[in-house]
């Protein structure tokens, strides 16, 4: 049942890119919500330019008024595949949906190795999406163009993609530390409380007569209830522009969230 | 003048008599000797009551200042001396002696005074174990015990053993117990963006009947109460009512804690038991903890006194005593062992170690 409606959905996605397939030809900033001034367009779609002049990738940002019931991740999978896939060095888009308040970053096979995983994701959306969420969208598309460039740079520069370094693990340290010590202190307590067998008796258990308690009377008395609250852990809440779904694929890469 | 204690010996040649656990016979290890404990106790009977009479007579005439200075008041009185009806020798023991060893001849001897009247138990419990069975328990004890010093083991020498019969009391109680204890009842509930828990608290009455049967507790000051608790239990159906032939070869005591003083330990473990039977009568509920007022009352109670074997092993480690204990019917030996520092600081730390390395992986992988 899943299988179809996913394969549902890739069809509806595929047939709104087939009618759009024209627009995309040359231009790298493709408005079709109409948000941006026709001045807009033109500041971003020369910066765009420029990152894939200079890298020779394919750098594309498309505004989406809706896309029905399609997933933004597939959308923009199938927007890597059909549209923007002239990229000699590799292909990215990033799709902005209004209806849905949803965007999504996909690259190619290629660019996976710039944009590595989601902490490659969101070394671009963490500083783009901030900007979507004030109703800027120029500044957003303006730092996505911004943030390609700092990744291919990197890319050329180290032969692989930019990955954020690791912290100290102090958190680890300090927790293996405070188990280290609860079960050796368990386990001295063990190893000295073997070295003797003498205790007293705290009950006379043992000369019990088998079967002869009975329970002559009961009586329970209601005190009080108490309630607690305890919240759930809300998902999704990991700030402005934090990836929260993928639908990356052997052949895509790249992810996506809400604004 | 009448011997004031009996020795026991074979009728055959004369030698000292011992109880022998394996066979629970009376015999002599000279000549091999063997007889029932009855035959003893008929023999003996009359042997005993002329030892008792003359020390009675003897006591009569007790004086500490013609004891001489040495003696304090105090000491004197619970100093005693009798005489070995087998070396004639002036055998000084404590009040509440029943049976020793002469130690200039080592002949068993009873002393009948001891166990007249009131003072006479109603059982006794024969030794089940040897001597050498009771130093082989000790060795196995020993073993696989990680903190052990190797010194320990490798140069110890059981340095004395010695069996006894020790006093003990055995209370039977049919009671009526009641307590009270505080439960509660919890419901798991998820509202959408919480979870909500909600617990309710009840106050449960209890009242309910239970017997206990044969409660020990030691008869004896100079027993530790926690060794003499840790030997237990004893198998009851093999005590029978007090012989004295079983005592021949071992050390035994009168009591010195009375009855009225060891019921209140009695007291203390029923009730513990008490409460617990209670408890498990609250059901229903997620937790139950007691509100520590439990009381219980006596419908019908009885005590005996009883004599009860107990292998008495003593080992020495760096010059200071180590004392162990075996409950001379079932074998169970219990003490306190040295402690090798270094092996405890040791294994401490490779514990330590290995926790940290694991927590760790598992921990870097998690955040």
């Amino acid at each position: 049942m899943m299988k179809k409606i996913i394969l549902l959905l890739t069809l509806v996605a595929t047939l709104l890119l087939s009618t759009a397939a024209a627009w995309a030809a040359s231009q790298s900033m493709v408005d079709k919500a109409r948000i941006l001034t026709p001045a807009q367009r033109m500041q971003v779609e020369t910066q765009l330019k420029a990152v894939e002049q200079k890298y020779g990738i394919r750098c594309a940002v498309v505004t989406m008024g809706t896309i029905g019931n399609a997933k933004p991740g597939i959308y923009a999978n199938q927007l890597i595949d059909n549209v923007f896939n002239d990229g000699p060095n590799g292909n990215i888009v990033f799709l902005q949906v209004i209806d849905q308040r949803q965007w999504y970053i996909s690259t190619d096979k290629k660019l996976k190795d710039v944009v590595v995983g989601i902490p490659g994701t969101e070394y671009i959306s963490k500083a783009a999406v901030p900007y979507l969420k004030k109703g800027d969208e120029v500044g957003a598309y303006k730092t996505y163009a911004k943030r390609v460039d700092e990744l291919m740079a990197y890319y050329q520069k180290h032969g692989k993609g930019w990955q954020p370094e690791k912290e100290f693990p102090w958190i680890a340290v300090v927790g293996a530390i405070i188990a280290g010590g609860a079960v050796a202190s368990s386990y001295k307590r063990s190893l000295i409380a073997a070295m003797s067998n003498v205790r007293k008796e705290v009950s006379a258990d043992a000369y019990l007569e088998q079967g002869s308690f009975a329970l002559e009377h009961e009586h329970d008395t209601y005190l009080y209830t108490n309630v607690t609250y305890t919240p759930k852990a809300k998902q999704g809440h990991r700030g402005a522009g934090s990836v929260s779904t993928s639908s990356s694929d052997g052949g895509h890469g790249g992810g996506g969230g809400g604004y | 003048m009448a011997d004031t204690s009996v020795s026991y010996k074979c009728l055959s040649c004369g030698a000292p008599l011992n109880f022998s656990p394996r066979d629970e016979k009376v015999t002599c290890e000279y000549c091999g000797t063997e007889l029932e404990v009855k035959t003893i106790k008929e023999i003996y009977a009359q042997k005993e009551a002329a030892a008792a009479a003359a020390q009675a007579a003897k006591e009569a005439k007790w004086d500490t200042a013609a004891a001489g200075n040495e003696w304090e008041k105090e000491e004197a009185e619970m100093m005693k001396a009798f005489t070995c009806s087998s070396c004639g020798a002036e055998i000084v023991c404590d009040e509440n002696t029943m049976a020793t060893e002469c130690c200039y001849c080592g002949n068993p001897t009873m002393l009948p005074s001891r166990f007249t009247g009131m003072l006479r138990p109603d059982y006794i419990i024969p030794f089940k174990k040897t001597k050498e069975e009771a130093v082989a328990a000790l060795k196995k004890f020993y073993e696989d015990k990680p903190l052990l010093p190797d010194a320990f083991t490798a140069n110890n020498r059981v340095e004395a053993i010695q069996g006894m019969y020790v006093p003990f009391w055995l209370f039977d109680a049919d009671i009526d117990a009641q307590g009270s204890y505080k439960a509660s009842r919890s419901m798991i509930a998820d509202t959408g963006d919480a979870i909500m828990t909600s617990t309710s608290y009840y106050n449960c009455q209890r009242q309910g009947c239970m017997n206990f049967e044969r409660i020990p507790v030691d008869g004896s000051i100079k027993m530790d109460d926690a060794f003499m608790e840790s030997i237990e239990p004893f198998d009851y159906s093999e005590m029978v009512p007090f012989e004295t032939g079983y005592m021949a070869g071992f050390l035994a005591d009168k009591y010195d804690v009375d009855a009225e003083a060891a019921v209140v330990r009695a007291d203390e473990r029923i009730n513990t038991s008490a409460e617990r039977c209670l408890a498990m009568a609250v059901q229903g509920y997620d937790s139950v903890s007691s509100e520590n007022d439990c009381a219980f009352t006596k419908k019908a109670s009885d005590v005996h006194y009883a004599m009860v074997p107990v292998w008495i092993l003593t080992t020495r480690y760096k010059d200071e005593p180590y004392t162990f204990m075996m409950n001379g019917q079932t074998g169970e030996v219990v003490g306190s062992l040295p402690i090798d520092e270094g092996k405890l600081r040791n294994k401490t730390a490779i514990a330590f170690a290995i926790t940290v390395v694991v927590a760790f992986a598992i921990l870097y992988s998690i955040l």
